[in-house]
């Protein structure tokens, strides 16, 4: 009841976020926008707008979670809208899951309606849009949610802009880590090998979650795979929420 | 039961490894249920930093502390207090009334308890006229006033503020000092701090002064006051020549006005032993006046003696 | 120490997880082979670092490469880039069957570069098994670029039962397939193609193969006019000068047109030539040559001494011919510009 609370009121509290509007506003206009470059394509228009309209999925997700994210536990200290709440008998993981629990929802929603945006417009100018295209939105959203628990674990520890560069830096690395899987052959050393692997299990993937070009070119996948790279994406997230409540636990407000 | 208890209760801070002076140094205090204590000390004295302490906002150092017997590290600690922080927050988007159904679900009210305690707060308070106002819009003492609301939610037991009457205008202060008295007739205990000296004066039970980090004096307000009398005014009238010459040995000062004379001794039976020798010679008793040392200059006297 | 053993517990309880989870998701993914990044280390770390968005990316750039195609196109014919904007977009986007298809079109037909192609279609093979358009065009160019070699009607006939198996090709693939089987004529394989290039929605396509179909006609009204001049050299004993010789001996008639500003002229053994057409294979014959200059130039680090050091040392199977009867290839082994 107490994390429902506290996430109920962090969703109302984004949603009235000014930052939301004027990312959603330039998603908007990117996807309607979608149609001039598909144009001077060969006959590629509706998987060029694909293509554009998936990315700006991702790429705006992800911006609104990194600075409504990295903000969120820092501005409740900053402003002390957090003393109150934390004097009731509420444990302070309670209050760390009740945040990203609000902005989740938050993501689900923005995320549902870019989507849907999107899904309407191709429709409405001729092109299909079939499974494989919900399922690229489905794991762009839960690719947001791991961005997301990063941005809280780094919330609860610094300030939100050196936050929102870390939680930044971890996105764009985390989606190049497959080239740690490739390089290992060309090591003989051993050791570098091992460290190498070690370095492609430990850093987050998120190139597990980008199947936007299966969807743009209409390559069916599995759900199988989908629901691997959930579960992924979960364990690494629930890990991280736990970091984030033992770092939050002891600090001094 | 006592409602707050600590015990060598500290609070040190590091810059860079090195030790900074101590922001509280080994409080120990004791707090009886239905009472009303004050605890003073300038700024900066450790006022906040122990509330905070008891709150769990902050983890101490060295020490223990208990409120109604749970150690104020585990939760359950925190269900029977209200906490009022200095300069209160609240999510600016909130109108009064969600803020205070926000808490009432922390609380874990159901839906008709939540209301029927906005009804109770909202008349106790005066928000029925702002109720639907966003408190980004708020004054400082309609803020005040929201923030002793929620700290009233659930009806807690044991009421923590921090500098209360900070921010208020006159009729804000009675307002609240009002509350406090009544809480207290409702068997509540209040611990709250103030560098407002005037207001402790009038409600408080007890008193605490800090002084940088440290618990210098406590006591009964009354019995605190009480053994530093300076001086006891005794105003007669019809005092003859002879009479004042007789009385000057046991004063130290005498003085002359419309109202009478003037006799300044040092105590209080001094005082009485003067009215009744000059009743005796036929003088008339106009005013006995003792001149307690007002909180005031007890707080500065606590104040040297705590400094070096 | 307890907290500490706590998280050290969770952290390798987590990571020992997602490690087998990860295991198997690789195992789900096709993925391009490791070795690959030795020889193009470009494509690959663009794509690791387009943070998700490479689809984007490969749009763009192969909007880039046709812009790029249809400026040279209609200009001075060198496509020098294009091989490898083609390879950029095909390995940033490997499902984008269409940049493969007519990346690898142009490649053959325009470059002259039909291993190019044919690599560049099979790497698309292998990532999109449904697509019959990728094995069909794998087909064309065995037929279109490579008439004389003996395999390539073998080569043909299978990858066209490939593209029939995926089970999407359209009839024609199936006429194809049938006519192959009976024995086929070259000239008019070709001429299907480009008409049903004809029906695309893009202009470039549209206009290059409004271009191939005129000078396939030109190419047959040549063989029907030097048929004439023949005649002609018979009836008078010597070969008429010009085509208008044959006009006037009622041997054409209507005279011919070139709608490409081209003209027709009678070449010294009496053949009647069409300057249209032998530009055409002079830049074809020069796109090869310059293929084997270049790669003589990456193999040996310096500019051949002569064209025929590129027949001796292997690069090309035998000089093409200029085209034009009287003239010869002008090769400048300073700077490697052929005229």
């Amino acid at each position: 009841m107490r994390v429902f609370a506290v996430a109920q009121n962090t969703f109302r509290e984004s949603v009235r976020d000014k930052v939301l509007y004027v990312l959603l506003f330039f998603a908007v206009a990117t996807i309607f926008g979608s149609k001039a470059i598909g144009w001077i394509s060969i006959g590629q228009d509706i998987k060029v707008m694909k293509d554009i309209c998936l990315a700006a999925v991702l790429l705006f997700g992800v911006l609104i979670a990194i600075f409504v994210g990295t903000t969120l536990v820092h501005k409740e200290i900053d402003k002390r809208t957090l003393y109150t709440i934390l004097a009731r008998p509420m444990r302070r993981y309670e209050f760390i899951l009740g945040k990203y629990a609000g902005l989740s929802a938050l993501l689900g929603l923005v995320t549902a309606l870019m989507t849907g945006a999107a899904a309407l417009y191709i429709l409405a100018l001729g092109g299909s849009v079939d499974l494989v295209f919900f399922q690229a939105a489905l794991l762009i959203y839960w690719e947001l949610l791991l961005v997301t628990a990063f941005a809280i674990l780094l919330s609860s520890l610094t300030s939100p802009i050196l936050g929102a560069m870390i939680v930044f830096s971890i996105f764009v690395i985390g989606n190049g880590t497959r080239i740690l899987a490739d390089l290992p052959q060309q090591f003989d050393d051993i050791t570098g090998r091992r460290v190498l692997e070690l370095l492609y299990y430990v850093l987050p993937n998120f190139s597990n979650f980008n199947i936007l070009r299966e969807a743009a070119n209409g390559v069916a996948v599995s759900g199988a795979y989908v629901a691997w790279a959930m579960l992924y994406g979960t364990i690494y997230a629930a890990f991280l929420l736990a970091a984030a409540s033992v770092a939050f636990e002891r600090k001094d407000v | 039961m006592q409602a707050i208890v600590t015990r060598e209760l500290s609070k040190s801070y590091t810059r860079l490894g090195r030790p900074l002076p101590a922001s509280l140094d080994k409080l120990n205090l004791a707090i009886s249920e239905n009472e009303v204590f004050g605890f003073l000390g300038r700024n900066g004295a450790g006022k906040t930093t122990s509330i905070k302490l008891l709150c769990n906002l902050l983890r101490p150092t060295a020490g223990q502390a208990a409120i109604f017997g749970n150690d104020t590290r585990l939760p359950e600690a925190r269900r029977h207090v209200g906490y009022l922080p200095e300069n209160p927050y609240f999510y600016e988007y909130l109108t009064p009334r969600e803020t205070v159904d926000f808490y009432g679900k922390l609380e874990g009210l159901n839906a008709p308890a939540r209301k029927k305690e906005w009804d109770r707060l909202a008349e106790m308070f005066n928000l029925g006229g702002i109720q639907n106002q966003r408190v980004r819009t708020f004054s400082k003492g309609m803020r005040q006033r929201l923030g002793f609301a929620v700290a009233l939610v659930g009806d807690p037991p044991l009421l923590i503020l921090d500098e209360p009457m900070s921010g208020l205008d006159p009729l804000g202060r009675r307002l609240f000092r009002e509350i406090i008295l009544k809480l207290r007739d409702e068997k509540k205990t209040i611990f709250f701090s103030s560098h407002v000296l005037s207001d402790v004066e009038q409600i408080c039970d007890r008193v605490g002064i800090l002084v940088k980090g440290r618990l210098m004096v406590e006591g009964r307000l009354d019995k605190l006051l009480e053994r530093r009398v300076q001086l006891v005014e005794v105003i007669l009238r019809g005092v003859d020549k002879t009479l004042e010459d007789s009385l000057i040995g046991q004063c130290s000062a005498v003085r002359r006005s419309e109202a009478g004379t003037h006799f300044f001794v040092t105590s209080l039976d001094a005082g009485n032993e003067l009215v009744r020798t000059a009743m005796q010679c036929g003088a008339t008793l106009v005013e006995f006046n003792p001149v307690r040392e007002t909180l005031e200059d007890y707080f500065m006297h606590s104040q040297e003696a705590g400094s070096p | 120490m307890k907290r500490f053993a706590a998280i050290l517990l969770a952290a390798a309880a987590a990571f020992g997880s997602m490690a087998a989870v990860q295991h198997r998701l690789d195992g789900l993914r096709a993925h391009e082979p490791g070795d690959e990044l030795l020889y193009l280390p470009n494509e690959n770390l663009l794509e690791h670092f387009t943070a998700g968005m490479s689809g984007v990316v490969a749009d763009l750039l192969w909007i880039r490469c046709l812009l790029y195609t249809g400026e040279h196109f209609r200009g001075d014919h060198d496509f020098t880039w294009l091989n490898h904007m083609v390879d950029m977009a095909t390995r940033l986007d490997p499902y984008f069957v269409d940049a493969h298809r007519y990346g690898g079109v142009f490649l053959a037909m325009l470059k002259a570069d039909d291993d190019a192609c044919i690599r560049l279609l099979k790497r698309g093979m292998a990532n999109n098994p449904t697509s019959w358009e990728l094995p069909y065009e794998i087909a064309m160019t065995y037929l279109l670029n490579r008439p004389g070699q003996p395999d390539s009607p073998i080569q043909a006939a299978k990858y066209l039962a490939i593209a029939i198996e995926t089970g999407n090709a359209p009839r024609f693939v199936l006429e194809l397939a049938e006519s192959l089987q009976r024995g086929h004529n070259l000239v008019d394989l070709e001429r299907d193609m480009w008409e049903s290039m004809l029906q695309s929605d893009d202009a470039l396509l549209r206009d290059m193969a409004e271009r191939k179909l005129i000078l396939a006609e030109l190419r047959i009204a040549c063989e029907n006019l030097s048929k004439a001049a023949r005649a002609y050299a018979a009836e008078h004993g010597k070969p008429p000068k010009t085509v208008e010789d044959l006009a006037d001996a009622g041997l054409v008639t209507p005279p011919p047109f070139d709608p490409l500003g081209g003209s027709f002229f009678v070449s010294e053994d009496g053949r009647v030539l069409n300057s249209s057409v032998l530009d055409e294979e002079v830049e074809r014959a020069r796109g090869i040559l310059k293929g084997g200059i270049d790669a003589f130039k990456e193999r040996n680090g310096r500019w051949p001494a002569s064209l025929d050091v590129l027949d001796k040392s292997g690069i090309l199977d035998e000089i093409p011919p200029q085209p034009y009867p009287e003239r010869a290839w002008h090769y400048d082994a300073n700077d490697g510009s052929l005229l």
